[in-house]
């Protein structure tokens, strides 16, 4: 007999109780399957993890287990699956939050890495610092030396170019000073002119005179005992300011210069033989030290 | 379809066939009878790696769930209810990974912040340094 497939399954009263019992069953597990509670929270804090440009790249398999376990969460149940669908929710949760702390921890020691550069760069910046500080004191310190040299050598120079003046003077160096001594062929005897050959060293006491301006000269005149003593003290008075306008023609200031006549009481030879009264007859000229204040070149 | 099959001892193949959907359907929906031994020693593995980690400094309330978690499941798997007890081990092994993820974070952290003490003292030194000069 040809009745259809469907009208003879379901004619039968044991397929109806079948079916009955089917749909029973079915009807125990309840109605339409929906996600889980919980499972729309945890996805919005997968997302967020995702989103954070900080982490979402600093923990890729934590954060793939997360996501498959949130899918997993997520999959619509029925009622009657309630306490799995709760199970899937927390591991999907407490998946979410390692990869969140996976990630949290790379950062720090990504960070760290950062750190410990500036500190590595700080310190070489600290040493290259002491170092530049270091070599800037040794260029003053040696800039120092060569000044000091340099001084030194000044002050040298100094030394030996009065020297120089002083052995040109054919001068001695005493206590009072430099004392230069004008020979009695200064002057023709008995006069007080300064004779024109003499010139040659009175210009030198000129040229000493005028590259030491702080220094004072007195000229002291002398003569032997021949004659009586106050003309003696009036000749060499007269020789004496004879020299001092010498030099004062030749630009040396009068201030700076003293003329005093000692007559015969300064001899400095025997005056019983004609040399010793040749010596005897002169002009001294005392060019006193420079006061002793200032600690110049000089 | 023959009609000797409705005197057949069994049912027709298609009403068998629904009803083992319902008997698996419903067998699905029941516990089933084999204690969960590997969830609950991963569980205990993972509580164990956290204690080691001394999350309980840095996530002691992570570590004290995941501990409850695994109390509640050997209960569970002594009455039996085992899936509910497979369920409870693998939400406390979870746990202590969590306890023990949060336990590294913070740790690193906390190096970090010692470092940057560090890099401050030495900015400082630094700075007194330079001003001496």
């Amino acid at each position: 007999m040809n009745t259809p497939v469907i009208r003879n399954r379901f004619s039968s009263r044991k397929a109806l109780a079948a079916a009955g019992a089917l749909t029973l069953a079915l009807a125990g597990c309840a109605a339409a399957p929906v996600s889980p509670q919980g499972s729309a929270d945890v996805r919005t804090k997968l997302t967020r993890l995702q989103a954070d440009p900080e982490l979402a790249g600093r923990a890729p398999a934590a954060i793939k287990e997360a996501e498959v376990a949130v899918r997993t969460a997520e999959e619509p149940l029925t009622s009657k699956d309630d306490a799995l669908g709760a199970h899937r929710v927390y591991m999907a949760d407490r998946k979410v939050d390692i990869a969140a702390a996976r990630a949290s921890t790379r950062y720090a020691e990504d960070q760290r890495a950062r750190l410990g550069e500036e500190r590595s760069r700080a310190r070489l910046d600290a040493r290259t610092q002491e170092a530049d500080l270091a070599r800037d004191d040794a260029i003053v310190a040696r800039g120092e030396a060569a000044a000091a040299q340099a001084l030194t050598s000044y002050a040298e120079q100094q030394a030996e170019e009065m020297q120089r003046q002083i052995d040109a003077l054919q001068a001695e160096a005493t206590d009072r000073g430099l004392v230069l001594t004008l020979a009695d062929v200064l002057f023709a005897t008995g006069k007080s002119d300064v004779k024109i050959g003499a010139a040659s060293n009175l210009n030198k006491l000129v040229g000493f005179l005028n590259q030491y301006p702080d220094r004072k000269a007195l000229i002291e005149g002398h003569t032997d005992n021949v004659g009586s003593a106050s003309s003696n003290e009036g000749l060499s008075q007269r020789r004496a300011d004879s020299v001092k306008s010498y030099l004062m023609q030749q630009g040396i200031g009068s201030e700076r210069l003293v003329a005093s006549g000692k007559g015969e009481s300064q001899p400095i030879a025997n005056n019983d033989s004609t040399s010793g009264r040749q010596q005897n007859r002169r002009v001294v000229v005392v060019i006193e030290n420079p006061p002793p204040s200032t600690a110049s070149a000089e | 379809m023959p009609e000797n099959s409705r005197t057949h001892a069994g049912l027709r193949p298609g009403v068998v066939a629904g009803l083992a959907g319902a008997i698996l359907l419903a067998a699905g929906c029941a516990s089933t009878p084999v204690a969960p031994t590997q969830s609950l020693d991963a569980a205990k593995v993972a509580i164990t790696n956290a204690e080691r980690a001394n999350a309980g400094r840095y996530a002691g309330a992570e570590l004290g769930e995941a501990r409850q978690k695994l109390a509640l499941a050997d209960d569970a798997a002594e009455k039996e209810e085992m899936l509910e007890a497979e369920q409870l081990a693998e939400e406390a092994r979870v746990e202590a990974e969590l306890a023990t993820a949060r336990t590294e974070a913070a740790k690193a952290v906390a190096v970090n912040k010692e470092m940057g003490r560090g890099a401050d003292a030495l900015t400082e030194e630094m700075q007194r340094a330079g001003e001496q000069r």
